[in-house]
């Protein structure tokens, strides 16, 4: 019988609280990503000690990259990542990948491992303390 | 009277009220200094913290800048060379080679740093090569990163660890690294001397400052201890191993020309302020007490000293303060008291306790004052001089007590004769009366002397050792006509003469001086203080 209409003014209200709020936070990388194994820099530098094959992507910018990275990383920006080219560095499904960018306020690796989980691999590790962690514990970085 | 060593109220107060401003002053001054003191160490602690963060900050960001400089070496060719020789085939000669490259050619952030030496140690933490220095620095790493580096296991054998350490007066900076990326082959050791770093906290927070290394060895900086540091307050800052030992004293001086300037303004306006509170509370406690004491005081002073000085109808007021309504209320009383004493004894002094007349010795006053006042007057003065026939006679036959009857009798009928106020009755001595009689000429005085024979014959009062059987007096009458021709003592002889005619004549009569050959020309005097005439 009644029509219900929504007042202008609360939805306006509403969408503004929303904007605030979604600028104020600044997104994080989620907890875990399906898939893959959440590790620290401790574990990554095990990883790499014990897995010779074990393919370690740098997923930040290539300036960034230049800046200093973990010895061994190859960088490839997670817009830029090609299933291509990530078969040419492991040709195998269970070939191990190692991810990490910037830190728990970047998303880049969580959504390149994302893409790798999509394309088959199965020993995904996803670092998600990323450059800042590595930095903070002063470990040793290549140029 | 007054005595001058005695101090008065109004000055002991005003004494006391200057003391306790006097304190007062002195307590503000001392707060003052107190709180200066407080000052001076609050700003002292606060500054020693900052500083401390300072130093800490400098020695971060030196170590960070070592572990990049330590990172920037490891690629250097010449270094990888000689290290993968090293590796390959145990040859080190060319590893002092590489290490001592950087301060032949230079390196990144060689302003910044004040590199001292490179040294590299094995896995095991063994030394393996150094880069020459002009110090002997002692082999292997100091103790304070031994224990940092040593007994580290997988990953973490990796991470860069840095520390302050001392050597002969000094201290140094160092950081161990890994070599050999993700692949531990060895460390490498970065060694600065930290103090070129430290001295950017004179920057920091602009204040002069002076590095003392060990037992106080002076290192670097801009003053030295026993310096012209007037107004500086120097503040002191340590930086301590591991251990707790100094390795470096960092002492800055802060300007406390303004704090000081603060204060003695502070100062001023505290103590001109709390004179003039004073100043104004005392004025008004004066004021006070001016109103309520000073004056009541002064006031009741004054009037103690005109009853002292015998005003006796003197009333001390009572005042607004209660202890002193008391006082004067006590005063009072007792200012009564002795109105009466004095009144009781003023009158035991002047009359005759039995016959109520005046005596000899206020006679003597009254015939001197009515003398006197004849002189002035040119009146005649009279005077009676009566003496009791056969008293002794009485005395014998009648007992004392009789003869005291007989003189109260006597004294009765004198009062009943003497008509004027003027006219002063007394007894002169035993059983002898006089009347005095200003302003009164001879025949006045004789009729008044016949009168009081004309009564005592008329009462008839019984003397039964008598031949006349009753009492009879005799009568020497003397009149001074210019007192300037006489005097009291005379007027008294001349009556005295008189009265020895009368009773030679055969006593019960009268006899006037100057007849019978008597000399007297006496002729004025009469007591009139007004007070002849006893109650």
């Amino acid at each position: 019988m009644y029509k219900r209409h929504g007042n202008p003014m609360i939805l306006f209200a509403g969408l503004l609280l929303y904007t605030a709020v979604a600028w104020a936070e600044k997104p994080f990388a989620p907890d875990s990503v399906a898939g893959t194994t959440r590790i620290t820099a401790e574990t990554a530098i095990d990883l790499a000690g014990t897995l010779p094959n074990l393919v370690i992507i740098d997923n930040r910018h290539a300036e960034e990259f230049a800046k200093g990275h973990i010895e061994g990383a190859i960088n490839l920006l997670d817009t830029h990542i090609r299933r291509a080219d990530v078969a040419r560095l492991a040709p195998r499904l269970d070939t191990p990948l190692l991810f990490y960018c910037n830190g728990e306020r970047c998303l880049r690796s969580s959504h390149a491992a994302k893409m790798a989980v999509g394309w088959g691999y199965t020993r995904i590790y996803w670092f998600r303390g990323g450059w800042q962690e590595w930095l903070d514990k002063q470990l040793p970085i290549t140029r | 009277m007054r005595p001058v060593n005695r101090i008065s109220l109004r000055t002991l107060t005003i004494s006391l009220v200057g003391l306790l401003a006097l304190l007062a002053v002195l307590a503000q001054v001392l707060a003052a200094q107190y709180f200066r003191g407080a000052a001076l160490a609050a700003q002292h602690q606060s500054l020693a913290h900052i500083v401390e963060v300072a130093s800490a900050e400098v020695l971060r960001q030196l170590e960070a800048q070592l572990i990049s400089l330590g990172t920037e070496f490891q690629n250097r060719p010449e270094f990888k060379r000689a290290l993968s020789r090293f590796q390959r085939e145990g040859e080190r000669d060319a590893l002092p080679v590489a290490l001592q490259d950087p301060f032949t050619h230079g390196f990144v952030g060689v302003r910044t740093t004040d590199l001292v030496k490179l040294r590299i140690f094995d896995t095991k933490l063994q030394f393996v090569a150094e880069s020459k220095s002009e110090i002997d620095f002692p082999p292997g790493l100091p103790a304070a990163l031994l224990k940092q580096a040593s007994n580290r296991e997988g990953a973490n054998r990796l991470k860069a660890v840095g520390a302050l350490w001392p050597l002969e007066q000094r201290a140094y900076y160092s950081v161990l690294l890994p070599i050999g990326g993700l692949k531990l082959l060895g460390y490498l050791e970065v060694i600065a001397d930290p103090t070129i770093n430290l001295r950017a906290i004179e920057g920091m927070t602009q204040m002069p400052l002076a590095i003392y290394g060990g037992e106080g060895r002076f290192l670097e900086g801009s003053i030295n201890d026993g310096n012209d540091n007037e107004g500086k307050l120097p503040i002191e800052t340590t930086l301590r191993d591991s251990e707790n030992e100094t390795l470096l004293r960092l002492v800055s001086l802060s300007d406390v020309v303004q704090l000081n300037k603060d204060w003695q303004q502070t100062i001023w306006f505290a103590v001109i302020g709390v004179v003039v509170l004073i100043s104004l509370a005392a004025l008004l406690v004066l004021a006070i007490l001016n109103r309520f004491v000073f004056k009541p005081v002064d006031a009741m002073k004054q009037e103690m000293a005109r009853f002292a000085a015998g005003d006796q109808s003197v009333i001390v007021g009572t005042h607004m303060l209660f202890e002193f309504a008391v006082l004067a209320d006590a005063f009072n009383a007792m200012a009564r008291e002795l109105a009466i004493k004095i009144d009781q004894l003023k009158h035991l002094s002047r009359y005759d306790s039995l016959t109520a007349l005046v005596n000899r010795q206020h006679f003597d006053l009254c015939i001197e004052q009515e003398w006197r006042r004849a002189l002035r007057s040119h009146e005649p003065i009279s005077l009676l001089m009566i003496d009791v026939d056969h008293f002794k006679r009485y005395n014998d036959y009648y007992g004392h007590v009789g003869g005291d009857d007989c003189l109260r009798a006597v004294a009765e009928i004198l009062r009943q004769v003497v008509q004027r106020s003027t006219d002063l009755p007394a007894r002169y001595g035993g059983e002898e009366f006089v009347v005095l009689l200003p302003n009164t000429p001879l025949p006045s005085a004789i009729a008044l002397a016949e009168e009081i024979l004309a009564i005592f014959q008329q009462r008839n009062l019984p003397h039964a050792a008598t031949s006349l059987g009753r009492i009879s007096v005799s009568i020497g009458v003397t009149t001074c006509n210019t007192a300037e021709a006489c005097s009291p003592s005379g007027l008294v002889e001349s009556a005295d003469s008189a009265l020895y005619e009368a009773k030679h004549a055969g006593r019960n009569r009268l006899a006037v001086a100057g007849e019978h050959g008597v000399i007297s020309s006496c002729d004025d005097c009469s007591c009139n203080d007004g007070k002849q005439k006893p109650a």
